[in-house]
């Protein structure tokens, strides 16, 4: 790949942001995660851990800009090594920002506890939670090799996501229309639908990041 | 690009039998900073010196190919050097103001090429060209005491004062801030950047962020090879070539 | 803890013991260096400065009119008249053998100093009055101290008689002792003590003078042309090389060279400053080419590059920017050059400069001997005076170098000032 700069320690600096960011993006997988199964089992034990969970997110975003910034003011990089720097900082916030839509699904699940018949919508949640959680993975392995090709085959996985929040959300009206009762509960699912499809959303930011390090040029949201 | 003021073609520079540049094909657009980077002993500042024939003084080296200046080959029997050099300026890297006084100093062009038909003529254009340097100020009250009494950059601004007192077409600068410390190399930035308006200026230097600074191409060469130009925004921030990557991040290879 | 005494190691006692025996040598060779000049200087100081006084005798002349006529003064016979009154002085004085000792009293000149006294100035004829005429060399050496008295008499060059006389003369304050202003201001003579100096320094002057207009403006002129605009080939490189040997040929050389030359081809007047001049110049050139050359490679190139660089022309470059800076160190290579051909006798001895010149010369034309001839020709004659003479013009000479020095370093440093 890139060959070796003279100065040893800008590699290392480099691969500790790069690391930063491949276990900030572990962590934040985990909590999605996390977050699909206590929705399932409705624990909600299990909340008060995912949010606490989450300040050590926002922390591993700070420490990622910190990095940053020091490169930048005393290595003055270049080219590749300005991007790769620039747009670390841009990555830990879109995993910041998943970090938080996955906290306020946990959260959600305190209020759905009660009610028990959202069934087979929340399992197309599930199914949805399952995508991005492996579009995720993908988008940390295609930053950690630089691989441009795997970055817009996810964004290319995008539409089922949203295909996904589109059936839900007809599901849930037409739920709504039939039973009344249980609109509260199918409202809740309809947000965390949209929750998902934000991920979703922000994995494919990612993607195009990772795509604008690599060749300095942008990569189209949609194909 | 507007129309090339400079334009070489293949151009080609010997040391005895040891070649120093291959086939050179660069174009240097008029009132703009052109910078020539590249590592120890690529030929920048080889191919600098060929376009003032600064290299004739050197009886091994050898030039081949074309460089027209405004149209004209320079390296054409036809032209005279001299006159060549009175309109292509050239500012070194170490400051080497004459022993003479400060006045003298940027006279001397003046004097020698009879540019000037009165006393009062040369005058004020001591004083414009020590203006346009940004040296004015500092030395407008000592005019006769003598220029290496000054500091290194100010011996610098001097230097580049005399070379603009003649109003050449195009200003060669062979790294000029190489012994200056860094105030002394910010305040001849500024300089360089006011100075382009009327001046077409071609500038060799180590440091890449110097050319990211001020000009507005950059070319870098590498083993005597024209590796990459373009602009200077692009050059830095996303290159076309590997080399020019590898040594504007500093990599080895 | 770092120790950096002397027991550290790194070898440091030898080193230092090394620096210390070093400086040690070097503080013995100066020593003794300027004690062989001090013993050289005090030497001949010593020797020379003698000549400073002169001693004089007072004779009662008749002047009257039956001796010396007023309207012919030069038809006088002014050595009788002072061999009369020398007899008028001490009338004891029978025996033929005496009265030329007596006679020996006044030196030779005195007859002729006596009758240029009477042309300047007629007031004194006309009646007996004692005047103060030069005494002999012996006389004079005597007096100052320089003969020992209390030799036996075979062994001195005065006999016991006229010591008695000179006895008598000092008691009646007849003889004194006054600044020898002829020294500086006269000619060679075959008397010692009225030989003077003034003609060998104006003819060492004089070929000086023409040494230095011939070669210092050739010398450097060339020094440049072959610095900065030959091409470096092997020709250039040849030219070089028989320069700097140039510069190692024996100085008698040149004066055969200018006696076949000057003096016979082209048939210039022998002994002449002119050729002298010649002679030295052409030996002095390779020394000012070999120093101006030095001078001009130790210019910074950065100079000449810039000027170049706006535009001047190769001979501007030169002429304008490396010329001025290297002309004081040209000087001083000319003065070096200089201060050998102030003391060369070798070629002006070849060229005819060793004759015995008694007129101060005028022009670069007439026969001159030099300073350094003259010091031989002392040096090489066999009256006692003499030698004092001859350390006296060393002095001379000695003193014409380090005012030459002077000139030099006065010229160099207003030069060096124009930055």
């Amino acid at each position: 790949m890139e060959s070796e700069h003279i100065v040893g320690r800008f590699d290392k600096d480099l691969t500790k942001i790069k690391n930063d960011i491949l276990k900030m993006g572990a962590l934040v997988n985990a909590q999605i995660k996390g977050a699909t199964d206590a929705l399932m089992e409705l624990d909600t034990a299990e909340v008060d851990r995912l949010v606490a969970t989450d300040r050590k997110i926002n922390g591993m975003a700070k420490k990622v800009h910190n990095r940053a910034e020091r490169l930048i003011a005393l290595r003055q990089p270049m080219a590749l090594d300005l991007r790769e720097a620039l747009l670390a900082i841009k990555i830990a916030g879109e995993l910041e920002r998943i970090g938080d839509h996955a906290k306020s699904t946990a959260k959600r699940v305190r209020k759905l506890s009660d009610n028990a018949n959202a069934g087979a919508v929340l399992n197309s949640v599930g199914e949805m939670s399952a995508k991005v959680q492996a579009m995720l993975t993908d988008v940390l392995l295609a930053y950690r090799d630089s691989n441009i090709e795997l970055a817009a085959e996810i964004r290319d996985r995008d539409p089922e996501v949203d295909d996904l929040n589109k059936s839900i959300f007809a599901g849930a009206i037409t739920a709504i229309g039939e039973n009344s009762a249980d609109a509260e509960t199918l409202v809740h699912v309809i947000i965390l639908a949209r929750n998902f499809e934000r991920v979703g959303d922000h994995v494919v930011n990612m993607s195009r990041q990772v795509h604008h390090i690599v060749t300095g040029k942008d990569l189209k949201a949609s194909a | 690009m507007s129309e090339p003021i400079i334009a070489a073609r293949d151009v080609d520079v010997f040391y005895a039998e040891k070649q120093a540049l291959f086939g050179v094909d660069l174009d240097i657009a008029a009132k703009q900073v052109t910078s020539l980077i590249g590592p120890s002993g690529c030929g920048k500042s080889t191919f600098l010196r060929a376009i003032n024939r600064m290299n004739d003084l050197i009886p091994i080296c050898r030039f081949s190919g074309s460089l027209k200046i405004d149209g004209q080959d320079v390296y054409d029997p036809a032209v005279d050097v001299v006159a060549l050099r009175a309109q292509v300026g050239m500012v070194f890297q170490k400051p080497n103001p004459f022993p003479k006084s400060i006045r003298e100093n940027v006279a001397y062009g003046l004097k020698i090429h009879k540019m000037t038909t009165s006393k009062s003529e040369l005058d004020d254009r001591i004083e414009t060209s020590l203006k346009s340097a940004g040296l004015w100020d500092e030395v407008a009250d000592r005019l006769d005491e003598p220029g290496n009494g000054l500091s290194g950059g100010q011996q610098q601004r001097l230097c580049i004062a005399r070379t603009i007192a003649v109003e050449p077409r195009v200003v060669l600068m062979d790294e000029p801030c190489s012994a200056l410390d860094p105030i002394a190399t910010a305040v001849i930035e500024e300089l360089i950047d006011e100075l382009r308006q009327d001046f077409t200026i071609v500038i060799v230097t180590h440091s890449m962020q110097q050319a990211a600074r001020i000009s507005q191409r950059t070319a870098f060469f590498h083993l005597g090879k024209l590796v990459e130009v373009g602009d200077t925004d692009a050059v830095f921030t996303n290159p076309r070539e590997e080399r020019t990557q590898n040594y504007i991040t500093g990599r080895i290879g | 803890m770092i120790d950096f005494s002397k027991s550290a190691g790194f070898d440091l006692a030898a080193r230092h013991r090394a620096e210390t025996r070093f400086r040690w040598v070097g503080r013995i060779a100066i020593l003794i260096s300027l004690g062989f000049l001090a013993w050289l200087l005090v030497t001949v100081f010593a020797g020379g400065i003698g000549t400073v006084r002169q001693v004089e005798i007072a004779v009662s002349v008749d002047l009257g009119a039956d001796n010396v006529d007023p309207s012919d003064i030069r038809d006088a016979s002014f050595g009788k008249l002072v061999k009369s009154g020398l007899r008028g002085m001490f009338p004891t004085v029978k025996k033929r053998k005496d009265k030329k000792k007596l006679y020996n009293l006044v030196s030779p000149e005195g007859a002729f100093e006596l009758e240029r006294r009477a042309i300047a100035d007629p007031s004194i004829l006309g009646e007996v009055r004692p005047v103060w005429l030069t005494a002999s060399d012996d006389l004079s050496l005597f007096v100052r101290g320089k003969i020992d008295g209390a030799l036996p008499e075979d062994q001195r060059p005065i006999s016991d008689k006229e010591i008695a006389w000179i006895g008598q003369l000092e008691a009646a304050g007849q003889i004194r002792q006054v600044a020898n202003w002829r020294f500086l201001t006269g000619g060679d003579s075959r008397e010692p003590e009225i030989a003077g100096i003034l003609a060998a320094l104006v003819g060492s002057a004089l070929s000086l003078g023409v040494c230095f207009l011939l070669s210092f403006p050739l010398g450097i002129m060339a020094a440049t042309y072959l610095e900065e605009f030959a091409p470096e080939n092997r020709l250039s490189d040849v030219i070089e090389v028989n320069i700097n040997n140039l510069a190692a040929v024996p100085s008698i050389v040149f004066g055969l060279l200018g006696l076949s030359i000057f003096l016979g081809a082209m048939g210039l007047p022998r002994s002449s400053p002119l050729v002298g001049g010649m002679v030295l110049s052409l030996m002095t050139l390779p020394t000012i080419i070999i120093a101006a050359r030095a001078s001009l490679k130790s210019v910074p190139p950065s100079i000449k590059e810039a000027a170049l660089a706006l535009g001047a022309t190769p001979v501007q470059a030169v002429f304008h920017h490396v010329f001025p800076v290297a002309l004081p160190g040209m000087l001083t290579g000319a003065i070096v050059g200089m201060a050998r051909a102030l003391g060369d006798t070798a070629p002006l001895l070849m060229i005819g400069m060793v004759a015995f010149i008694v007129d101060v010369p005028k022009s670069i034309l007439e026969p001159a001997t030099a300073l350094p001839v003259q010091i031989f020709l002392w040096a090489d004659s066999p009256e006692r005076a003499f030698a004092e003479k001859t350390s006296a013009a060393i002095l001379v000479l000695l003193l014409f170098l380090i005012a030459m020095n002077l000139v030099a370093i006065l010229m160099r440093r207003k030069l060096e000032q124009r930055f």
